[in-house]
C-alpha cells in the first residue's frame, strides 16, 4: 500500500503508508503556558509513579535551551537574556523557564548549572528520558481515544528503547520490560499483557516490546507501561506503538461528504384520512462528529418498510484512498457506538443497520461499489428493549477487481415494518429520542 | 547584548552554587513502588445506560460472495442465468436472496413479509424459489444458478440488484452483497 487514508491527523501520530502508529518523543517544547506537566522539561503525556523528583524522570539535558543536544554557553547566554522575564514580557522565552514556574529564575539556573556541558544521550535525534530509579518504576500512558477506536480489534505492538546506567555481569540491575494494559467489555473485563525481563550486560541501547494479538473489538481504554527494576536508572527513548501485521488507514470525522434521507434535520410524515399519522421518520447527521440520529415508525398495515439513514465518507478523494494489490486481502471495518429502542407490537419488525460500501476506483469513471456488507440487530431478538453497542466491526475482503485503489463509505439506518397483509402491527426503531444516538466514530481499512 | 554578557557571567557564577544545592536537595527521597493497577482510571468515556441490553462483542463476518458478471443485458421476455459462488471460512447456514441494491432486508424482513420487492417486471429465482437456505461448510465454497426473467411489461433503463447472503447471528443477523447491474433492452 502506497495511499493514504487519513482524512485529519493529529499532531504526534505517524502514519503514512508504514506501520508506526505513534511514537512517542521526549522533546516537547511547544507549550502554552500554562504548562501541562509543569514544565518544559517535562513530557507532556507520560506519568510516572514517582511524584517527585521531576515526575520520576526527567528529559535529557533539560538546560538545553535551543534544543542542540547539548548543554553549554549558548543556552546560558539565553537563560540571562530571559531570565527575570514572565509571559508577556518582551524577552519572555519559554525554552528557559526550565522549571515551568511562569517565570525565568534563580531555580532555572539551578538546573542549566546541574547539566553545564553535558551531551544528550538520544536515538535518531528525540529527547530521551532519564529515569530516577527508586526501586519499581513504572511510566504510563493512556492513549488518546481516537487512537483507541483505531485499533480496536487490531493486533498492537508497543515498543520502546533503554539505555542502563549501569550493568551487572549477570544481568541484575537496570532491568525493562513492556507492557499493555486493557480495558474492554464495556469496563468489565481488563487485560494485560507483559513483554520478557529484558536484564542488559553491556552498557548499550536495548529494544524492549510487547505484542497483543487481536485486542478485543470492544476495547475502550489502552495504557502502555514502561516497566523497569530495580531501581532503574536508565534513558527511555522511541517509545512507538505499531500495528505490526496491518497497515491502517483510517477516517474518523470530520468526514468528507454525507448523504441522509429524509434531508438532514427533517421527518417525513405519512398520514391517512381523516389525518392521522401512521408512519414516520427522521435523520440529523452530523458529518463533524460521526453522529447520526435516526427514527423509523411504521404503522401503515401495507408492509413497506420506512427507512431513515445516513451515511459518511461519500466519494473520498481517490488520492487519500489506499492501493490495494490483487494478491492482498485487506480489512475493512469501524468503530461505533449506538443506543437506541427497537419496539414492535402485532405484525412488525423493527432493526438498526450498519452498513460497510466498498467502492473500487474505475479510472476515467470513477468510485465504483463492488460490495456491501451489512451488520442488522433486529426487534425478533431484542423485542421493546433498549440496546447499546460500542466496538469495532469489520470484515476481510479479496480484491475482487484486482489491484487498484479501494474506499469504504459507512451507513446507520433505522428500518421499521409494521403490518403485513392486512395484519395490525406497529414498528419502531428509535436512536434518534432523547439521549438515543449512533456515532460512527472510525472507518477503517488495513492488510 | 551588554546585558547577555553581563548575566552570562554573573549566571555562570550563580549555576555552580545553585546546581549543587539542588542537587542536594532532590536526593534522600523516599519513593513507593506500585503495581500495575496504580496505573490510575483511563480518561472518562460514556457509560452505558444501566436498563439498556449490553450487545456483545461482534466477529468478522466469515463469509462473502462473488458473480461470475457484474453487469447483463436482458430483452423483454427472456431469462438469463448467473452464477453465484458463496465462500466462508467457517460453517455458516445462509439465505440467499436478491432485492435492490439499495436495501438489504434482515432475515427477520424476510421471514414476516417476505424477499423484498424488485423492480416491476423482474423476476429472481434461485431454482424455483425466490429465497434459499443453503449451508457452506468451513474453508468451502458452493455455487448456486440463479436465474433472472424480464417479462415484457418491465421498463427499459439500467437497474442495480443486490445478491445477498444472510446469515441469522444472536443479535440479529449479518450479510454480504454484491452489485449485479442489469441493463433491461
Amino acid at each position: 500500500m502506497t495511499g493514504l487514508f487519513l482524512v485529519t491527523l493529529f499532531p504526534s501520530c505517524v502514519k503514512a503508508g508504514g506501520e508506526l502508529v505513534k511514537n512517542w518523543s521526549f522533546e516537547k517544547r511547544a507549550y502554552g503556558p500554562p504548562y501541562p506537566c509543569g514544565g518544559v522539561f517535562k513530557c507532556q503525556y507520560w506519568t510516572t509513579n514517582k511524584p517527585i523528583s521531576h515526575e520520576g524522570g526527567y528529559r535529557e539535558v533539560p538546560g538545553d535551551i535551543d534544543g542542540s543536544g547539548k548543554c553549554d554557553w549558548v543556552d546560558q547566554g539565553l537563560l540571562g537574556a530571559a531570565y527575570g522575564s514572565k509571559p508577556g514580557d518582551p524577552n519572555w522565552n519559554p525554552d528557559a523557564d526550565l522549571d515551568g514556574s511562569g517565570k525565568v529564575t534563580w531555580e532555572d539556573l539551578g538546573i542549566l548549572g546541574m547539566h553545564f556541558g553535558r551531551t544528550a544521550n538520544r536515538l535518531d535525534g528525540s529527547y530521551s528520558w532519564y529515569t530516577s530509579g527508586g526501586g519499581d518504576y513504572q511510566m504510563w500512558q493512556w492513549l488518546d481515544s481516537d487512537v483507541v477506536m483505531a485499533l480496536a480489534g487490531e493486533t498492537v505492538k508497543f515498543s520502546f528503547y533503554f539505555y542502563p546506567e549501569s550493568v551487572a555481569p549477570d544481568g541484575s540491575q537496570n532491568n525493562a520490560r513492556a507492557e499493555i494494559y486493557y480495558i474492554y467489555n464495556y469496563g468489565q473485563n481488563a487485560g494485560q499483557m507483559n513483554g520478557s525481563w529484558i536484564a542488559p550486560t553491556e552498557i548499550k541501547w536495548y529494544n524492549v516490546y510487547v505484542k497483543v494479538v487481536g485486542l478485543p473489538s470492544t476495547t475502550s481504554d489502552i495504557a502502555v507501561i514502561i516497566h523497569g527494576k530495580p531501581n532503574f536508572k536508565a534513558w527511555v527513548d522511541l517509545a512507538q506503538l505499531i500495528t505490526p501485521d496491518y497497515n491502517l488507514y483510517y477516517a474518523w470525522p470530520p468526514y468528507e461528504n454525507q448523504g441522509t434521507y429524509p434531508e438532514n434535520g427533517y421527518c417525513i410524515t405519512w398520514y391517512k384520512y381523516p389525518e392521522f399519522a401512521i408512519a414516520k421518520v427522521c435523520i440529523y447527521a452530523d458529518k463533524s462528529t460521526g453522529l447520526v440520529l435516526a427514527y423509523s415508525w411504521d404503522a401503515s398495515g401495507i408492509g413497506a418498510e420506512k427507512i431513515a439513514y445516513a451515511k459518511f465518507n461519500m466519494d473520498p478523494p481517490p488520492g487519500n484512498s489506499p492501493e490495494v494489490y490483487e494478491e492482498d486481502d485487506f480489512k475493512i471495518g469501524l468503530y461505533c457506538g449506538f443506543y437506541g429502542k427497537l419496539s414492535v407490537s402485532g405484525a412488525a419488525i423493527s432493526s438498526l443497520h450498519i452498513v460497510l460500501y466498498v467502492y473500487y476506483l474505475k479510472l476515467g469513471i470513477g468510485w465504483e461499489q463492488v460490495g456491501q456488507y451489512h451488520w442488522i440487530w433486529d426487534s425478533v431478538y431484542y423485542p421493546n428493549q433498549e440496546i447499546f453497542y460500542d466496538g469495532s466491526i469489520s470484515k476481510w475482503i479479496s480484491p475482487q477487481k484486482g489491484s487498484g485503489y479501494y474506499a469504504v463509505t459507512a451507513k446507520a439506518y433505522t428500518v421499521a415494518v409494521g403490518g403485513a397483509d392486512d395484519v395490525a402491527g406497529n414498528a419502531v426503531s428509535d436512536f434518534y429520542s432523547g439521549w438515543y444516538y449512533i456515532y460512527i466514530d472510525y472507518i477503517k481499512m488495513s492488510d | 547584548m551588554k546585558r547577555i554578557k553581563v548575566w552570562t557571567i554573573v549566571a555562570f557564577a550563580a549555576v555552580i552554587a545553585s546546581g549543587i544545592l539542588m542537587a542536594f536537595a532532590t536526593q534522600g527521597f523516599n519513593v513507593v513502588p506500585i503495581e500495575p493497577s496504580q496505573i490510575g482510571e483511563p480518561p472518562q468515556r460514556p457509560q452505558p445506560p444501566e436498563n439498556a441490553t449490553l450487545i456483545p462483542e461482534l466477529s468478522s463476518i466469515p463469509f462473502d460472495l462473488s458473480l461470475n458478471t457484474s453487469e447483463i443485458t436482458v430483452s423483454k421476455g427472456e431469462s438469463v442465468n448467473i452464477t453465484v459462488m458463496i465462500y466462508s471460512t467457517e460453517r455458516v447456514d445462509l439465505l440467499l436472496v436478491v432485492g435492490p441494491w439499495d436495501h438489504v432486508p434482515s432475515w427477520g424482513e424476510v421471514m414476516l413479509i417476505g424477499p423484498p420487492e424488485l423492480p416491476p417486471g423482474i423476476v429472481a429465482y434461485f431454482g424455483q424459489i425466490e429465497t434459499t437456505e443453503i449451508s457452506v461448510e468451513a474453508n468451502s465454497s458452493i455455487t448456486m444458478n440463479l436465474t433472472l426473467s424480464v417479462e415484457n411489461q418491465a421498463a427499459s433503463g439500467t437497474y442495480t440488484l443486490g445478491v445477498s447472503a444472510i446469515q441469522q447471528t444472536s443479535h440479529g443477523c449479518v450479510s454480504a452483497s454484491v452489485p449485479l447491474h442489469l441493463i433491461i433492452l
